[in-house]
């Protein structure tokens, strides 16, 4: 399971916006799949999976936090996205 | 080793380093690790292919995107993971980071963030080798955005003209941050620039190990028995951006999909099998994680810790050089201290242009000139054209080289020949210099002595007359030494020549044809040690270089026409300043006046103003006085000249006002 987390993208470490999600709930991803939006010092970034798998949404929309706050998984097999989502 | 097991060592090398950078990437996204990194994904046979053929003491010069070059020169991940995070057990101490990694003990002379800062360094490491005949190798890895800065062309060319032990290895990515080499260069194989400087030039495919592992030994092999340099040009795909987190706007998501699935490491996997090894480096690099982030943080105390060297072994000399009766001209003296440190030190070189004068003719017209100045006269025949090396009119690169020569095993004392040219020559001055022994936590000296004349004065025009001292003293890592008497610039530039920290000698123009007491033996004078040259009670004329004799002529004119004992403190060193006796005299005399040739604003007098000021305020009856230059270039026009610069009336002057 690879953890997604609002990124340091730059130098900039002050918080960032997540500002929308791209993929839904429990869509599988490829890496380099554009994954959400985040805004940093006014500047949207769309940012992709680093890992292949399916996607667990762990955060809303506007939610204003810290570089390093988890908002999501990805895992690597289904069975896995269906344990971390409470799914089954 | 077997063709298999050449494949097996570079897949294993190119996973270490492809695990590495795989967890940089996911653990700078989580904020911890300070500032920003550049990864070397893409590049891995590259780094590991060329240093597969070098041993621990063959050097490199690596890049800001330069973890790939260390571990593949072979430094364990605790320290380089260490130094990433800031920590005082990383590689530099926390002083470098990422961009500045280096591992002396393995031959990595430093990572640059000047785009091209470690060309110049790897000739010079290549130098020391050569002189020192210790059969090393230097290798420089930079990037094709490297290919066209003044100072690659400057290197290759001296390595060239040179034939040192050095292989320049352009990592072509295409990329020069986000513009492309289509658009930045002018020839699409940088690898025929090295035909312009007669080497050769040899174009690589460096997504295959094979490739590089091969043409990387020949060219290797090739430097190491003494046939010269080659550039070889790698070509790679930088699969992710700039740096981590870079959004990459400058290309497609198309152009970006095709970049992360080049993946130079399978073709490998799909030849050899290494087993587990990707879970052992994942548990190593684990373990060095873990050991790293509960590692300390440098002591904020601690933050001038590493700036210069220790002071040399032993005592510190006398203030005051010997007595004695003979009586030399300041151009001999410089002379004098040179050729007696070269006789005590075979790692003493000289370079410069023009030192020797006339290199390559042969007899008898080879030395013949000496410099400029006619300083280094003579050196040639005694110590030969290896010591005493003539260099092509490439500030960059042989101040450069001098400085990398300075890293690898030599005490180069490099003659700028006018602070005018500095210009040309101030990365390698500001940003490689001053900084590398700082930036890599004290790992190495950098024994190096740079020469150069200043001052107006000589109808030399604007771009031969400048002082630069203020922006010289200026800088954090190196000392600055302005000796007014030949005895002085004897002492002092002995001084310098042992010192590990880097000086710079700034010696007026108008001074080379003086003359004064002049001992003849070998003797060196404390830098940072000011003098009284002229005891006084009322007030304290601060100056230094040839600002000393304006300084005592005005002292004789203030007791002669106006009564008042004026005391000259000749400073000799610049940097670091000597406070104490600054402050004991204008302590005694309340009153202070500093003549310094710079144009005011910024300048040595103001920085010397404000430190008395603040050691001395509650003894000064009246503000300190700056005599400076004009705030203009030095004019050529001789009654110009004459006003731009500081006078004995306008010093006593500043006095009578007071």
């Amino acid at each position: 399971m690879h953890v997604v987390v609002l990124p340091k993208t730059g130098i900039y470490a002050g918080d960032v916006v997540l500002v929308e999600w791209l993929v839904s709930e429990g869509s599988q991803v490829s890496v380099g799949d554009p994954i959400f939006v985040i805004e940093s010092e006014k500047v949207e970034m769309e940012i992709e999976a680093d890992v292949d798998g399916w996607l667990h949404r762990e955060a809303d929309p506007g939610l204003e936090a810290s570089i390093g706050t988890r908002i999501g998984a990805i895992s690597a097999t289904e069975a896995e996205y269906r344990r971390i989502a409470g799914l089954r | 080793m077997s063709s298999r097991e050449i494949l097996e060592s570079g897949l294993k090398m190119m996973t270490r380093i492809r695990v590495f950078e795989d967890r940089v990437v996911r653990e700078f996204a989580k904020g911890e690790m300070p500032g920003f990194v550049h990864t070397y994904h893409g590049a891995e046979p590259v780094a590991a292919g060329v240093c597969a053929h070098l041993s621990a003491a063959d050097m490199i010069t690596s890049t800001h995107r330069g973890h790939g070059h260390c571990i593949a020169k072979g430094c364990d991940f605790l320290p380089m993971v260490a130094e990433l995070y800031g920590r005082e057990t990383g590689l530099c101490k926390g002083r470098g980071g990422s961009m500045h990694i280096a591992d002396f003990t393995r031959g990595i002379l430093g990572a640059n963030a000047i785009v091209g800062g470690g060309i110049s360094l790897a000739v010079g490491g290549a130098l020391a080798a050569h002189v020192l005949g210790d059969g090393r190798v230097a290798v420089s890895f930079f990037g094709d955005g490297a290919a066209n800065q003044g100072v690659f062309h400057e290197a290759l060319n001296l390595a060239a003209i040179w034939r040192l032990p050095v292989v320049f290895v352009c990592e072509n990515n295409g990329w020069a941050e986000s513009t492309p080499a289509s658009y930045s260069t002018s020839v699409t194989d940088i690898a025929v620039r090295a035909r312009s400087y007669g080497i050769p030039g040899v174009v690589i495919d460096g997504s295959d190990y094979v490739d590089v592992y091969e043409k990387a030994g020949q060219a290797i092999e090739m430097a190491r028995s003494g046939a010269g340099p080659t550039l070889l040009e790698a070509k790679i795909t930088r699969m992710r951006g700039h740096f981590v987190g870079d959004p990459e706007q400058y290309r497609s998501r198309e152009q970006r999909r095709t970049a992360r699935a080049a993946d130079p490491l399978d073709r490998l996997r799909s030849e050899v099998d290494i087993g587990g090894y990707e879970q052992e480096v994942t548990a190593e690099l684990d373990a060095a994680y873990e050991s790293a982030l509960c590692a300390p943080w440098p002591d904020p105390a601690q933050v001038e810790r590493y700036v210069l060297s220790e002071p040399p072994a032993g005592p510190s000399p006398p203030s005051d050089p010997p007595t004695t009766p003979r009586q030399g001209s300041y151009l001999l003296a410089v002379h004098e201290a040179i050729a007696g440190a070269m006789r005590l030190d075979p790692a003493v070189v000289v370079i410069g242009e023009d030192i020797a004068g006339g290199a390559g003719l042969g007899e008898p017209l080879e030395g013949a000139m000496g410099g400029t100045f006619g300083v280094t006269r003579g050196l040639i025949e005694e110590f030969g054209p290896d010591r005493v090396r003539d260099t092509p009119i490439s500030e960059a690169g042989f101040v450069g080289a001098g400085i990398g020569a300075a890293l690898a095993g030599l005490r180069p004392v490099i003659d700028v020949m006018w602070a005018s040219f500095v210009p040309y020559c101030f990365d390698q001055i500001f940003n490689q210099a001053a900084k590398m022994r700082y930036m890599f936590g004290g790992q190495t000296d950098v024994p190096v002595v740079l020469r150069m004349a200043v001052g107006a004065g000589l109808r030399a025009g604007s771009q031969h007359s400048d002082t630069l001292y203020p922006i010289l003293a200026h800088i954090p890592g190196f000392k600055v030494v302005a000796p007014a008497t030949p005895a002085d610039a004897k002492g002092l530039l002995a001084r310098a020549i042992v010192e590990d920290s880097p000086v710079v000698v700034l010696e007026h123009m108008s001074l080379y044809r003086t003359a004064g007491p002049l001992p003849e033996e070998y003797y060196e004078l404390p830098i940072g040690a000011a003098r009284v040259a002229v005891p006084g009670e009322d007030v304290t004329l601060i100056a230094f270089g040839a600002g000393v004799s304006l300084a005592a002529e005005a002292a004789e004119t203030l007791r002669s026409d106006h009564g008042t004992s004026a005391e000259v403190i000749d400073l000799r060193t610049l940097s670091p300043l000597d406070v104490d006796t600054l402050t004991a005299s204008v302590g005694r005399t309340g009153r202070a006046v500093v003549i310094d040739e710079s144009p005011p604003r910024c300048s040595m007098a103001s920085e010397i103003a404000a430190v008395v000021t603040e050691t001395a305020f509650g003894r000064l009856r009246a503000p300190v006085a700056r005599v400076t230059s004009a705030c203009s270039p030095v004019p050529f026009s001789p009654p110009l000249e004459d006003a731009h610069m500081p006078t004995v009336e306008r010093v006593v002057s500043s006095v009578v006002a007071m």
